[in-house]
């Protein structure tokens, strides 16, 4: 059994995120991390190589430094990785960034392959499925669980918030939800190992593809500005005994709010 | 005139409400002459049903082939296309719904296009048009423009209003794409539908949500209580889903679902950036938390300060005194 | 067992001073750190003095991105209601080589920690060294979780509670009089308003101590530093003390307290919180350093003791550096001769001693039993806002002279048996 991860690096979840004043960028707080989702779908790709044999290869695309976010796959205990190494295609948009993948997956030879059901840093959720179609693979979104046997999976799919059960033929694609697995902690042996392998590096060229396309003329969609959260107002505080707190509130969302 | 192509999902003879907002937004954009509109509905539709949107849409167009009787992301993706290629449509969208969010990805690779998804408005008479987009869970919006086309888009639960349009009384057509045997490699084998009535949260109107500050699972109780009389859906924080006091169905943040409801009640929970960048966009934001320092004061429209285990009883009667009264 | 060359326990500057030398002279070493990341888990005031450490790591101080130097002391002593403050500025300090720059620690570790990295050390974040492994009565590696890993030599950087210490036996269980808790929390203003409010050039910093009532007469006192874009803020409290006070102890209140002082505010306003944390320090001074070694283990920074809090200023990060840098240097020295015996490692102890390290140490020695009369975070604040108080209120009645209020006011506070037993104590300091 051969697995691909897609593995995107993220900012980590705690990074401060602020707009440049020109609105049109972001200034975002250094600090990485592998995307939540992604470290489900790697988990699942190890379990699934320990049961049934095979390779794991965790594939990326995005600036230098998401070397890192693959370093740590390996050290989670990925066999191999690579990143396709081109920083302004990390920021282009889900159609370029699945075209460019596709086109490294093309190359590969596997049965499965294992994303994130979305990534953390634009939240989009689209990359995997168009992946899928590019391929003209099959793809089953927000996968709690995954059973493999003899060219199928039985996969439970939480994507309406009930549980579907679903039989797909491989090779695949799935999208992981939490709940799938629990990570693993990379063990200090395995940051070893990680840090001394070579990851190979190719270039969106390599894979037939241009600069331009990930630029604003070569992009489907293109983020024109960034606008700021909406702020709330400072919240009021029902005060009083419970149920003179409860009755002013419930006043207020019927009367004022008029919510309920 | 550019043809909008709006995707109505159903469940049974309901269709989504999400669907329903697009559609209103639709019919809205419509009344502006710069659009047409068009409805279509994949797989089986009841008589009820059609009846019920020939009254939202001039159009209602269902696709026949028997591979749409069940979802799969391959079937839907090429009908959907393959119909929107045929009326020539400029823009298509979609309520961003689990499916919807799930195979429109795939209608756009499909049209050799993009996709803007989960947006939360649209600025309609700009030039270009543009979608705005919550990201990093909705710590920044971004405005978003659409070069190619056809334009694809899924838009948020409860992003659009639903103002049904009046006098409409449209017209229905059949029409068989042609989806080409083989072309499904995913088969529903079943569906373990434990919660076949309720809303799915992110739909929700109203929700009530409960964190470890209700101390059990059994506490859960008054919450569901709570949530019972205002006809609410019930959340959680991931404390609680990890804790299997409740389903991870149930979640609301990061690594949960994002929801925007109109009213969101939460008690008993400390207000973690996490799950606040699920709830963030709810219209109005009520904690409850003994601790006055709470981080989810912060983000509250109203708070009370007190003991859950005293203010959700007290809030549930005030509640059934309230709709007594209406 | 196989056995690596090093591990370094704790990514604070001890530990990353001694992965960095160790790597610099191509041992094979690892450094693992509980935290999320180097510096995650770190809270220091915000100050450190450059001038002790350069040789020690001059690739390290020369380049690393501090945030602004320091040109003006500002000592605030509060009482209820009123305040007595006092600046002192130098012209000599605009220029360089600077004396001491504010730092954030989060920023400067995780750059640091990208050196020592490109040096070739293995971090590890999210791994708490759990126990050491033995062997033939010497420490011989450590096990994380379910991993064992056999070093050489171990160095113990695990900050002030250092655990690992405990374990080898090296120091006793803590004392609470000795520890102290540091609260601390990070405004975010800009550069601009910083400069403008604190009267400071591009580039300048200013440093502020607070003492008298904000620890409500606890041992400790407040310290305000401006970093390029914000504020760090805190208090530092002593647990004994904390202990000896009647009535609890509400570290949040003492520091919303504080926060809330208009001499305070006057600094912070319109700042926005950005980061609240809280730690603790061991302030004991030589009094509870431990053993500095053991077979196959050296011992380096807070883990050690190496840290002064003189009631109003901190001083660790210098000690941790430069006994980072010993440590690492005599283990070298110790895998190249092929011997990690306690005997040939004491050579630590012997370098630390020809340093500044513990005659530091040794000066401070006697200054908690000075500080810890609390007179001085009580009386002698209460004493300088009076007498200001009365020299500055011109009310109905007739003005005395200005000796005759500074005789009444001395008498009142500090003409007294007491206050002599403080100054004779105080030459101590
Ligand atoms: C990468 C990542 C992703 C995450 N994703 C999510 C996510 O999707 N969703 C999510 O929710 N969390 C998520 N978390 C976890 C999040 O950080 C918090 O740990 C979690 O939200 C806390 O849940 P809580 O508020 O229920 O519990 P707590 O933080 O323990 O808060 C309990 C609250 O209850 C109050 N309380 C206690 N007793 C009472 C009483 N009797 N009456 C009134 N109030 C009372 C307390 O004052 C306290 O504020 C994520 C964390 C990480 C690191
Ligand atoms: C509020 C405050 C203000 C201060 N102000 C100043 C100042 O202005 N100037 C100054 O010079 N000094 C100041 N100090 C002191 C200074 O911060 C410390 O002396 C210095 O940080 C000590 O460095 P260290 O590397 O020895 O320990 P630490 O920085 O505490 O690092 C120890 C590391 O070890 C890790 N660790 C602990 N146990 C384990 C384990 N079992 N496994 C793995 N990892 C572990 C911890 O997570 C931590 O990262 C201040 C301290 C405080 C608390
Ligand atoms: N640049 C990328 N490199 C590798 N995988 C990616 C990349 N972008 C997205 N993915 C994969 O697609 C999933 C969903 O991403 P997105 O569609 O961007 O939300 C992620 O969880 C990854 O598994």
């Amino acid at each position: 059994m051969n697995i691909l991860v897609l593995i995107k690096q993220v900012p980590d979840p705690e990074a401060l995120v602020e707009i440049a004043a020109s609105g049109k960028d972001l200034n975002i707080e250094p600090k990485f991390a592998i995307n939540l989702f992604d470290e489900f779908a790697l988990e699942e790709a190890l379990r699934i190589r320990e049961k049934h044999g095979g390779k794991v290869k965790a594939i990326s695309l995005g600036g230098a430094k998401a070397i890192e976010a693959l370093r740590t796959a390996i050290a989670m205990g990925a066999d191999e990785a690579m990143l396709i190494e081109d920083e302004s295609f990390a920021g282009s948009d889900g159609y370029n960034t699945a075209l460019a993948l596709s086109r490294a997956i093309e190359k590969e030879t596997f049965d499965i392959i294992l994303c994130g059901r979305q990534a953390i840093d634009a939240d989009r959720g689209e990359v995997p499925q168009m992946v899928a179609q590019f391929l003209g693979l099959p793809h089953v979104g927000v996968v709690v669980k995954l059973d493999v046997d003899d060219g199928k999976a039985v996969v439970e799919s939480a994507l309406e918030g009930t549980k579907e059960v679903i039989e797909v033929t491989l090779p695949a694609i799935f999208t992981a939800q939490k709940g799938l697995n629990e990570p693993r902690v990379p063990l200090i042996t395995g940051v070893m190992k990680a840090m001394k392998v070579q990851i190979p590096k190719v270039s969106v060229e390599d894979l037939g593809l241009t600069k331009e396309m990930a630029g604003p003329d070569g992009s489907k969609t293109r983020i024109e500005r960034y606008l700021p959260r909406k702020k709330r107002p400072a919240v009021q505080f029902i005060e009083g005994e419970p149920r003179q707190a409860a009755a002013e509130i419930v006043r207020i969302l019927a009367d004022v709010e008029r919510v309920i | 005139m550019d043809k909008v192509l709006v995707f109505v999902e159903t469940k049974g003879d309901e269709p989504r409400k999400a669907s329903m907002e697009v559609l209103c937004e639709a019919a809205r954009l419509a009344e502006s002459g710069r659009f047409s509109v068009e409805a279509v509905c994949l797989g089986v539709v009841s008589d009820v049903l059609k009846n019920r949107l020939l009254r939202c849409t001039p159009k209602l167009v269902r696709l026949t082939d028997p591979e749409l009787a069940a979802y799969s992301p391959e079937g839907y993706a090429h009908a959907l296309a393959g119909y929107a290629r045929q009326i020539g449509a400029r823009m298509i969208m979609a309520g961003a719904t689990g499916a919807g969010r799930d195979f429109l990805p795939r209608t756009a690779v499909i049209l050799e296009t993009g996709i803007v998804s989960d947006v939360t408005a649209a600025n309609w008479f700009d030039d270009p048009i543009t979608f705005v987009r919550p990201m990093f869970g909705g710590k920044v919006f971004a405005e978003v423009a659409f070069p190619a086309s056809p334009v694809v888009v899924t838009v948020r639960p409860n992003s659009f209003a639903m103002d049904m349009p009046e006098g409409i009384n449209g017209e229905y057509v059949e029409v068989a794409v042609g989806l080409q045997a083989g072309s499904i490699h995913t088969r529903l084998l079943r569906v373990d539908d434990t919660r076949k009535d309720a809303v799915d949260i992110t739909e929700a109107d109203l929700i009530v949500a409960g964190g470890r500050g209700l101390k059990a699972a059994e506490n859960f109780k008054l919450i569901e209580d709570l949530a019972a009389v205002i006809g609410a859906t019930v959340g959680a924080t991931r404390s609680v889903v990890d804790a299997k006091w409740r389903d991870q169905a149930d979640q609301i943040g990061k690594s949960g679902k994002t929801v925007s409801p109109k009213l969101y009640i939460g008690a008993g929970i400390s207000g973690a950036i996490h799950h606040i960048m699920g709830m963030d966009s709810s219209k109005v934001i009520v904690a409850v938390n003994r601790d006055p320092n709470a981080i989810i004061f912060n983000y509250a429209n109203y708070g009370i300060v007190g003991d859950l285990f005293e203010v959700l009883p007290a809030m549930t009667e005030e509640f059934k005194k309230q709709k007594e009264r209406v | 067992m196989d056995k690596i060359d090093a591990i370094v326990v704790g990514g604070g500057l001890a530990g990353l001073s001694a992965a960095y030398r160790l790597a610099d002279a191509g041992k094979q070493v690892i450094l693992l750190e509980r935290g999320d990341a180097p510096g995650s888990k770190n809270v220091t005031g915000g100050r450190i003095y450059v001038d002790p450490i350069r040789s020690y790591l001059p690739d390290i101080i020369g380049s690393a991105p501090f945030e602004r130097h320091v040109v003006r002391e500002m000592i605030t002593v509060l009482d209820e209601g009123s305040a007595v403050a006092f600046e002192y500025g130098n012209e000599k300090w605009k220029h360089e080589p600077y004396m001491s720059y504010t730092v954030l620690r989060a920023k400067f570790d995780a750059w640091f920690a990208d050196q020592v990295a490109a040096k070739g050390a293995f971090i590890i974040p999210r791994k708490k060294v759990d126990d050491l492994l033995w062997e033939d009565g010497r420490v011989a590696g450590i096990r994380s979780g379910n991993e064992e890993i056999g070093a050489h030599v171990v160095i113990a950087a695990d900050g002030a509670l250092s655990f690992l210490a405990q374990k080898a036996g090296l120091r006793q269980h803590h004392k609470a009089e000795n520890l102290a808790v540091a609260i601390k929390e990070i405004y975010q203003l800009d550069e601009g308003t910083i400069e403008q409010r604190f009267g400071l050039g591009p580039e300048e910093g200013a440093a502020g101590l607070f003492m008298g009532s904000v620890t409500g007469g606890l041992f400790g006192g407040g310290f305000l530093y401006t970093n390029r874009d914000t504020l760090s803020l805190g208090l530092v409290v002593g647990i004994g003390s904390l202990a000896c006070s009647d009535g609890g102890f509400d570290a949040p209140g003492l520091m919303e307290g504080f926060v809330n002082r208009p001499e305070v505010q006057r600094w912070v306003r319109g700042g926005e919180l950005r980061e609240y944390s809280a730690h603790v320090i061991s302030e004991a001074g030589i009094g509870t350093v431990p053993k500095l070694c053991t077979g196959g283990m050296l011992v380096a920074g807070d883990a050690a003791g190496f840290a002064l809090n003189l009631g109003l200023t901190v001083r660790g990060m210098e000690f941790a550096i430069a006994s980072g840098v010993m440590a690492a240097e005599t283990a070298v020295e110790a895998l190249d001769g092929n011997d990690v015996s306690e005997n040939f490692l004491s050579r630590y102890e012997k370098k630390l001693r020809e340093s500044f390290v513990l005659p530091d140490m040794e000066t401070f020695r006697n200054s908690r039993e000075v500080l810890d009369r609390q007179r001085f975070f009580t009386v002698y604040p209460r004493f300088m806002c009076e007498l200001f108080d009365e020299l500055f209120t011109i009310g109905d009645k007739p003005k005395e002279s200005l000796y005759r209020t500074a005789k009444r006011v001395a008498k009142k506070y500090v003409l007294n048996m007491e206050t002599l037993k403080d100054l004779l104590a105080a030459r101590k300091l």
